[in-house]
């Protein structure tokens, strides 16, 4: 059997065995909820509610975008097996830069209305990625486990995010609530004539195009791709150079401050405490179950954006508690990771099996 | 010194060692599941579990129950990370990632109020179910060592103490006994050492690999009901906050000895002890966010000494993460 001809089978193969996985996935949530006492049916029905009318799609749309900024950056960390879990912090390390330049142009120092799109877009990426660079030098000079290191800058970059939201960033005209002052109409992502949420499927579809080119066609694409392009593989193929590996988290973390710019700007238009329903968590998640492949990683987040929405229907509706969300969400990151076995296994099967029949 | 400063001193001391335990627990634990080649990134999760599991349990039939509950949950929890980590072969780290996030998950469900009135009513229907809504259930009670209590400035800390702080230290230096001192610990640590080896040898891989996990998340377990009633008997959502995380890290620290693990948890336990005291002197009474920051911020600092101390040769177990398969 030629190579082709395998991998042609494989991608066939290994998308169905990820579907079926999925598909368990939500059987075992359905199981779980309803030995909790809630009823299956009507959470899945919920689930699907959300893609039923277009007001519930533009919420869908929505609620995806940070998720599918952060998981494409993600893609970049991982593709070089690189364990950052920290898109979560480095998305609030975006919100509070954006958040500062719109409180300096708020006290008239600034580079002007006309400037302040851009100037929260470049300092929330900026920070994003200068965030993400923190515990790539640490492993790079010290060694330090990066899962450790994200995740503890994860709680870090939230409680300095609550600290300027309780203190010195406070708006003094919020009657009292811990909120900072919220975003003008300039500082938000707008297309004239077009939905808030077909403005951000715009963005995203650029960004995840442009990192499918990057990653099929550039030199950088395919040294991290050698590196590591799987990341469930227990050994990757070598050490990627600390340029690459800076390169590469620097914009993961980018496009986490990005995913953070358009919660604060766009999806709840001020900063707030808890501001991101974890968001970076979820891109985690997203991005391992469309297999670090930008195309996949994308409808694998418009997902977890339905079932977001979905989430906010049944805790209005039936009163389920909001983490019924993150129960599904870590059964589909447990079924991605054994759909891996599963391919796996049946690849040895099929040795087997040719080994029989010559 | 005066009066004043002995009382804060004891005060400081008794609340590390009581913040320390939690560490202690897990990462006692925790040794002793790396030290058979399996990193458990689970612990946050199962430490979630266990609380949960004591706050319920400990409402419906007390302590004891809950404590083993808390225990039992956790191992099987382990189970399933041996089962895709030991017979499955699957990444170490995700499979501990997802079990971390599908125990936040599950705990922060069973924890909602409407959620865990019913679970309340289910586990024990005698007992009025409206007490799961106030989120709290009795602390476990300080044991009084005789005479020993009354010892100034370290009799609080180390004499008038909830059992499972004792408890704490004795399975600290069990564990040691075993791992350092036993034909069977020897055999343990072949297998996170050279599995190959062991295996050679006669030692079944896969059995002391399952049970080093499930004895790990047990103790993970027993942690997060300490946590909770031992700790702070009134349920929030997230409960952890990443402790679990920290007591991964600890077990770095303590270079993989549940004896120096005592050491480097209670030394947590004062820092978390500290972050509780700060805003009492004046700094951060109106915003304690940058306070609270310290245990994060401290633990990367505590990664890069050790990185400094080790001159990058930090004494893991040489097998740690890696799946073992005899046809490989």
């Amino acid at each position: 059997m030629s190579f082709e001809r395998r991998a042609e089978i494989g991608t066939r193969f290994s998308i169905s065995v990820t579907l079926g996985m999925l598909i368990l996935a939500f059987l075992v949530s359905g199981l779980i909820f309803q030995l909790l006492g809630f009823s299956a049916p009507q959470i899945y029905r919920s689930f699907f509610t959300t893609l039923t009318s277009a007001i519930m799609l533009e919420e869908v749309f929505r609620r995806s975008t940070p998720i599918i900024l952060a998981a494409i950056g993600l893609c970049y960390s991982y593709r070089m097996g690189f364990w950052n879990i920290g898109a979560e912090g480095q998305l609030y390390l975006g919100m509070i830069a954006a958040t500062g330049v719109v409180i300096l142009q708020k006290a008239g120092i600034g580079l002007g209305e006309e400037l302040l799109l851009p100037a929260v877009a470049a300092a929330s990426m900026l920070a994003g990625g200068v965030w993400s660079l923190i515990p790539a030098l640490l492993r790079i000079k010290f060694g330090a486990n990066e899962i450790i290191t994200t995740l503890m800058l994860n709680y870090t970059a939230i409680l300095l995010a609550d600290y300027l939201i309780h203190g010195p960033w406070k708006d003094p005209a919020g009657y009292g609530f811990a909120q900072t002052v919220a975003f003008p109409a300039s500082s938000k992502f707008m297309i004239p004539g077009v939905s808030e949420a077909i403005t951000y499927l715009m963005i995203v579809g650029v960004i995840t195009a442009l990192t499918y080119l990057v990653f099929r066609f550039t030199v950088f694409g395919f040294e991290s791709r050698v590196l590591g392009l799987n990341i469930f593989a227990s050994r990757y193929a070598g050490v990627p150079t600390a340029s690459t590996l800076l390169r590469g988290v620097f914009i993961s973390g980018a496009l986490a401050g990005l995913a953070g710019l358009i919660v604060v700007s766009g999806l709840i238009g001020r900063m707030r405490p808890g501001a991101s329903p974890g968001y970076g968590y979820h891109a985690i998640i997203a991005s391992m179950l469309g297999g670090l492949y930008p195309p996949a990683v994308f409808m694998s987040s418009i997902l977890f954006g339905m079932l977001l929405t979905g989430g906010d229907l049944l805790q209005a509706g039936i009163q389920m508690p909001k983490s019924g969300v993150e129960i599904i969400m870590a059964l589909i990151f447990l079924a991605t990771i054994v759909a891996e076995f599963v391919k796996r296994y049946r690849i040895r099967v099929l040795r087997l099996g040719r080994g029989v029949v010559a | 010194m005066t009066f004043e400063a002995f009382s804060i001193a004891e005060a400081i001391l008794a609340s590390a060692i009581s913040a320390g335990t939690i560490y202690l627990i897990a990462s006692v634990g925790e040794c002793f599941t790396e030290r058979a080649g399996v990193i458990n990134l689970g612990l946050e999760g199962i430490m979630a579990m266990g609380a949960i599991t004591s706050f319920l349990v400990t409402l419906a039939y007390g302590h004891l129950v809950a404590i083993l509950s808390a225990a039992l949950i956790g191992g099987l929890l382990g189970l399933l990370h041996a089962f895709l980590t030991v017979s499955l072969r699957l990444n170490q780290i995700a499979v501990g990632l997802a079990i971390t996030w599908l125990g936040l998950g599950l705990s922060g469900f069973m924890g909602a109020p409407e959620v865990a009135r019913d679970l309340l009513r289910a586990l024990n229907p005698n007992v009025p179910s409206h007490l799961a809504e106030l989120k709290q259930a009795p602390r476990l009670p300080d044991l009084r060592l005789g005479p020993l209590a009354e010892t100034p400035i370290i009799g609080r800390a180390f004499f008038s103490q909830n059992v499972l702080v004792y408890a704490g230290v004795a399975l600290a230096i069990l564990l040691w006994f075993v791992l350092f001192k036993t034909k069977w610990g020897l055999s343990l640590r072949s297998v996170g050492e050279n599995p190959a080896l062991a295996d050679s040898a006669g030692v079944n891989i896969y059995l002391v690999r399952y049970l080093a996990v499930m004895v790990g998340s047990a103790l993970a377990g027993v942690a997060g009901a300490y946590l909770y009633i031992g700790y702070q008997p009134f349920w929030v959502e997230d409960l952890t906050r990443s402790r679990g995380f920290i007591a991964l890290s600890l077990v770095i620290l303590a270079s993989w000895s549940p004896l120096r693990a005592i050491a480097a948890a209670y030394l947590f336990g004062g820092v978390e002890a500290l972050q509780f005291r700060i805003p009492l002197r004046g700094f951060g009474a109106e915003t304690p966010q940058l306070v609270m920051m310290l245990p994060y911020v401290i633990t990367i600092l505590t990664l890069i000494a050790i990185s400094l101390a080790s001159r990058g040769r930090i004494p893991a177990p040489a097998a740690l993460g890696k799946p073992y398969s005899r046809e490989e």
